[in-house]
């Protein structure tokens, strides 16, 4: 049988119960109540453990997000850094055309200087060589053949530049298509970065889809228990009533005005948990508090809020271990999150007798639940108790 | 009148021949002519730089004349010189700088004048190079002492020539004259006064025909150098005929002639009367 058929059929017995046997003993009630308590009990634990799994794939999901944006970023770092390096290639391809035609137009002027230098040899000695005899030796023509040395020289150191200039072209020019493969090579390096990056990517992003399906199953189980939680909670608080209206056909109504010794805080502390509707900061959700949560010194006795009797006392899944205390008058005090307590059930407390202590925990603080209920309904004790801080 | 034409022309060869001496200082014009010294400058010095020191070295002893060549004028010379190269000058512009033509007075064309000019351009800034043919001057100024020298010998060769042919003409005359002499003799008339009318006589000849010839070679020079420029070039402008560089050795040449047609009436006369002692 599936559990919510098992919660139905529980829920019937327990109106079966109710609408026949009005006049059953209160004591087959309690047995009653607290078979249902430990099935809650048992709801809660599972509800509990629901909880941290969601909590833990909330966890992946956001951690695996982070990747995800990580590795966009990344990508996008990756892009800019191809999209610079393009850049740089193309600039370079500029330069390595420049250069190119540079040294394509410096060996032509080389070219043409060398021919000219040649023809100019040639018809400086041709010339020297048809003006024989002493008069030729004239300061004229020593002028003129100073002339012609020195455009030689002139053309000859011209073309020793145009040599010289066409060589470091081409130094540059190597320089350049160094450079050039360099890049290409860094470039198809980073594209085989981005691709792995982008599969990287792909496979976080399938990898976050099945976690948020797996998150929201988990959200939608969590809801169900939760609902199913709070029927079995209206079942018990059905019970109780009637419990306590039996008490009243006995005893007759009053206010809490019976309670021995009033009622008291259970420990010197903080609230740190208030009653009522609250923010849940892990899942993001409002959740109802039915009772307050109270910060104290790690190891901290606990006492009795008033005088009665223990009705239970034992571990309930996602409140660790529970003591409830019956105070007469319809009202119940639940203790949760204790580390041991000092009484059983069936035995008499007075107000303010200890029966418990609170865990110890590294941080040197640790938090009591205090719950009060009155006709089957969580009251604030915020209301009734008077908390020190 | 023969024998005067005779002289004439004799005196005319003389008169030019001394005259073309003169006026060409032998080689020296010529050479002086030929022969330049550059001056080349630096490449960075502007045309009034150039121009500058082209005056100043104009106005240094020896030199005749002294121009500013700016480096497109250097271009052509070297184009003139070496042609066809115009594609040298394509890119790198033009590579020749500016230089300062010099030329020097015929008269003061040596080697100590020419170092004199050298010694006072060379150390100027803005020049860069002396150019005066250095090696080949000395031996060319060697050449031109002897070319002039030999010139010189031939005109002396030409007088003594000369002279000669005054004395045989005379001689001529003397034996000619012989009887007529004899006969002013007998009749009293001394011996010594007829050779020294005759000396005179034959004195104001030689230099009246001297001059004449020697006028007449510097009228056929004007001429000439008027019809043939390149003359001038060579021998040097018939103007300069009139300065006293000229006029001295020309006056002097005249009377020497003169002298000469008298001393070679005495020495004829002599040597035509001697016998009879």
């Amino acid at each position: 049988m599936t559990f919510p058929g098992r919660l139905a059929l529980i829920a019937a017995c327990l109106a079966a119960c109710l609408a026949l046997a009005p006049a059953a003993r209160a004591a087959d009630s309690v047995s009653k109540l607290r078979k249902e308590k430990s099935r809650l009990t048992e709801m809660k634990r599972k509800a509990e453990k629901a909880a941290a799994e969601l909590a833990e794939t909330i966890r992946r999901e956001k951690s695996t997000r982070s990747k995800v944006d990580d590795l966009q970023a990344k990508l996008a770092r990756q892009r800019r850094l191809i999209a610079r390096i393009d850049k740089r290639l193309l600039a370079l391809g500029g330069q390595v055309d420049r250069a190119e035609r540079d040294v394509l137009a410096l060996e032509e002027e080389r070219g043409k200087s060398q021919r000219g230098l040649s023809a100019a040899t040639a018809g400086v000695f041709s010339g020297e060589l048809e003006r024989p005899g002493a008069l030729s030796l004239t300061a004229s023509s020593e002028r003129q053949r100073y002339f012609a040395r020195r455009v030689l020289a002139n053309e000859l150191a011209r073309y020793g530049r145009l040599t010289a200039d066409k060589e470091e072209k081409e130094r540059i020019l190597s320089g350049i298509e160094r450079r050039l493969e360099d890049s290409e090579r860094r470039m198809a390096e980073q594209k085989k970065v981005s691709e792995r990056l982008a599969s990287r990517q792909e496979a976080e992003r399938r990898r976050l889809s099945e976690i948020e399906k797996k998150k929201k199953e988990k959200a939608r189980e969590l809801r169900a228990l939760r609902a199913r939680i709070a029927r079995m909670e209206a079942l018990v608080s059905r019970i109780e009533r009637q419990i306590r209206r039996k008490e009243t056909s006995k005893k007759g109504p009053s206010r809490f005005s019976g309670i021995p010794g009033g009622l008291v805080a259970p420990l010197e502390g903080k609230v740190v948990g208030r009653f009522g509707k609250q923010l849940d900061p892990v899942f993001d959700v409002v959740v109802e508090n039915r009772g307050v949560e109270i910060e104290a010194e790690s190891g901290a006795a606990i006492r009795a809020v008033g005088g009665g009797e223990v009705v239970f006392a034992g571990g309930v899944s996602g409140f660790g271990k529970v003591l409830i205390i019956q105070h007469g008058s319809g009202l119940f005090s639940v203790y949760g999150k204790a580390e041991t307590f000092s009484v059983s059930q069936g035995r008499k407390v007075k107000a303010g007798e200890p029966v418990g202590k609170l865990p110890a925990n590294p941080g040197g603080k640790s938090v009591l639940y205090l719950e009060l209920r009155a006709a089957g309904t969580a009251i604030d004790p915020a209301t009734l108790i008077h908390f020190s801080r | 009148m023969r024998e005067t034409a005779g002289r004439f022309i004799l005196l005319l060869a003389l008169g030019s021949f001394l005259l073309c001496l003169l006026l060409s200082g032998g080689m020296n014009r010529l050479l002086s002519g030929q022969w330049t010294v550059t001056a080349i400058l630096r490449a960075s010095v502007p045309a009034e730089e150039g121009k500058g020191i082209a005056g100043k070295a104009a106005g240094l002893p020896g030199v005749r004349y002294a121009a500013y060549k700016d480096p497109e004028a250097a271009w052509k010379e070297f184009l003139a010189a070496y042609p066809g190269l115009e594609s040298l000058r394509g890119a790198g512009g033009n590579p020749l700088p500016g230089h300062v033509e010099i030329r020097m007075r015929p008269d003061r064309f040596t080697e100590a004048d020419i170092r004199a000019v050298e010694a006072a351009l060379a150390p100027l800034p803005h020049v860069e190079k002396i150019l005066y043919g250095r090696e080949a001057l000395a031996g060319l100024l060697r050449i031109r002492e002897w070319v002039n020298a030999f010139f010189w010998a031939g005109f002396a060769l030409l007088c003594g020539v000369t002279f000669l042919i005054f004395v045989l003409q005379e001689k001529a005359r003397c034996l000619s004259l012989a009887a007529d002499y004899e006969f002013l003799r007998e009749r009293g008339v001394p011996a010594r006064s007829l050779s020294i009318s005759r000396a005179s006589a034959a004195i104001l000849t030689g230099f009246l025909l001297a001059t004449a010839a020697t006028g007449t070679s510097a009228l056929l020079l004007f001429f000439l150098e008027s019809r043939l420029p390149p003359l001038g070039r060579v021998m040097g402008p018939a103007a300069e005929i009139l300065t006293p560089p000229v006029l001295v050795p020309v006056a002097m040449f005249l009377f020497s002639t003169a002298f000469a047609s008298g001393a070679a009436s005495s020495v004829q006369r002599s040597a035509v009367q001697s016998p009879r002692k």
